[in-house]
């Protein structure tokens, strides 16, 4: 049963042991907080995930379960388990950030060790197949190539950036500079730039309010300048971007205050890398494919 | 140019629209990529007088974004058509198109409604573009699917590369299509995932079809298993378009939910 070279069957088992190990951990250490890979330790997790799946790569032909792992049963049983996790997750309301005591473990799928353990699994055949596929470089596997690098970046850095990720609540008083925002546990931040509410432009558009708030940025190191902040147009102050989130009238019907919301995420360049590839690869499997049969009448 | 004149540009597409459909059945692939080519020239012809008088791209309105699924489908559909000839692709194309366009004839109280606020980005159309061709590829690749189940036949190669090559195409689209939701939903809300049933249900479909490719690439003799998998993974499409709509986890959850 277990003779190498292992199948299907073999990778299926080997998942529900991945599962196992899982609820295991998850009985032992409790749930995944993965605000504990904050920077810098999310940067050292990639560098030794990297150079982990780089020395097996180069060891592989001396051990038979590293030349399993990156194969195709492994990765089909690895996508059997994510799509049975992903369905469970599809049919239970998904509440990551509020704990009840009704609140079951599959609610909150993203703390599951068997959750990240089978995305993890996922990560290494991708990273595997990616760095199999360049040194075995063919021209007609660029798009295959591509998308297995896109999406190592764009799993990878979302996963690991999530750690730094900061949701982070501004409320602005008009002509007041605010440097103080405010996170999901309320505490307070003191942000690297002031932000000035000028006036909140209020317009009915077509039957809809539209908000526009003008603001004046400072910073240390850059003049200060003004912009427009509103639905579908954020703004860009380094790895922070501002979006308007509503405004608050005071006594005379007028916009006082408006609350802006203020993401922090400065993984998001690898994770576009990520995008981008998978992009090029997707674009190029549609101009590459050939399919050409005069017998197929469709 | 105004919408006045939206009926005669749209029927004259239509019937060109339709014409290419026509000869694309009987082959005659010159005249398909005429008839369809003169249609979508006249259709844009519109969209850039519009444009014009408008002084503004039209993007922002529900007539605006139909004219421009009206547009877009049959240009693509042309460029799948040339490229690998399937006589279908303009028929559908041509018929979505129409669909579009005639809702615009009869509804003329939308060509000024405008979206809300977070539907007015120019991701917008492209994501429902590419999704709306996703499931066309995936839709005829169930089709030819459940055909093959049952049908006595022994292996199909020709039908069974067919369907390879539409759930390679659509698979590539449904990764665009996710790509776009993810960089708009990180501009509009500032996070490209967020575990929202619809996006759950979008890389669940998305990882069906990836293991329908490996599989097919693993065991090829095994096909029968190979298109059960295909029909799962449309069933999965559907719930992730609309029956999301009715899932007692996404109703109260869900942003997509309307």
């Amino acid at each position: 049963m277990w003779q190498s070279p292992w199948k299907l069957r073999q990778g299926l088992l080997f998942g529900f042991g991945v599962l196992l190990v899982g609820t295991l951990l998850q009985l032992a250490v409790g749930a995944v907080s993965w605000t504990a890979i904050a920077y810098p330790r999310n940067l050292f997790c990639a560098i030794a995930f990297f150079s982990l799946v780089a020395t097996l790569y180069a060891l592989r032909a001396r051990f038979p379960f590293v030349r399993f792992i990156a194969s195709l049963p492994s990765a089909l049983s690895a996508l059997f388990y994510a799509i049975l996790l992903l369905a469970i997750m599809g049919i239970t309301a998904q509440t990551p950030d509020a704990t009840t005591a009704e609140t079951t473990p599959f609610q909150q799928m993203t703390a599951l060790w068997a959750f990240v353990l089978v995305f993890a699994w996922i990560a290494f055949i991708v990273a595997f197949v990616t760095l199999r596929q360049l040194h075995h470089f063919r021209i007609q596997k660029l798009p295959s190539l591509l998308s297995h690098l896109g999406l190592l970046f764009a799993l990878g850095a979302s996963a690991l950036g999530s750690a730094d990720l900061q949701r982070l609540q501004l409320h602005a008083e008009r002509g007041r500079p605010e440097w103080r925002a405010v996170n999901s546990r309320d505490e307070a931040i003191d942000l690297p730039f002031l932000l000035r509410l000028d006036s909140v432009i209020e317009s009915t558009n077509k039957g809809f309010p539209q908000q526009t708030n003008a603001v004046t940025i400072s910073t240390k190191d850059a003049p200060s300048f003004s912009a427009r902040i509103a639905i579908n147009h954020p703004l860009d102050i380094g790895a922070y971007k501002v979006y308007h989130s509503q405004s608050v009238k005071g006594n005379q019907h007028l916009p006082t205050s408006a609350r802006f919301e203020i993401v922090y995420d400065p993984w998001q360049p690898f994770v576009y890398l990520g995008f981008g590839l998978l992009l090029a690869g997707a674009i190029l499997s549609i101009v590459k494919a050939g399919f050409h049969s005069s017998s197929t009448k469709l | 140019m105004t919408w006045d004149s939206f009926l005669y540009f749209a029927l004259s597409s239509i019937f060109c629209w339709a014409l290419g459909a026509l000869m694309a059945w009987r082959s005659h692939r010159r005249m398909a990529h005429l008839f369809t080519a003169v249609g979508s020239c006249i259709f844009l012809l519109f969209i850039l007088g519009l444009w014009h008088t408008l002084e503004r791209p039209p993007f922002r309105t529900m007539g605006e974004t139909r004219l421009w699924y009206a547009f877009f489908l049959p240009a693509i559909g042309l460029a799948i058509y040339s490229r690998w000839h399937y006589r279908w692709m303009l028929t559908f194309s041509t018929l979505l198109a129409s669909v579009f366009a005639t809702i615009n004839i009869l509804h003329p109280e939308m060509h000024d409604k405008w979206l809300m606020p977070a539907l007015q980005s120019p991701w917008f159309i492209p994501h429902v573009i590419v999704y709306i061709l996703a499931y066309a590829l995936l839709g005829v690749a169930t089709i030819v699917a459940t055909y093959l189940l049952f049908a006595r036949t022994s292996t199909p190669h020709n039908k069974l590369r067919l369907c390879d090559h539409l759930t390679a195409l659509g698979v590539a689209c449904l990764t665009l299509g996710m790509l776009l939701g993810a960089v708009w939903a990180k501009d509009a809300w500032g996070h490209y995932w967020t575990w929202d049933p619809k996006e759950i249900w979008a890389a669940l479909t998305w990882s069906i079809y990836l293991l329908y490719i490996h599989f097919r690439h693993y065991a090829p003799q095994h096909w029968r298993t190979a298109l059960l998998l295909l029909l799962i993974a449309f069933v999965a499409l559907q719930i992730c378009w609309w029956g999301i709509n009715y899932l007692p986890s996404a109703i109260t959850t869900s942003v997509h939910v309307y």
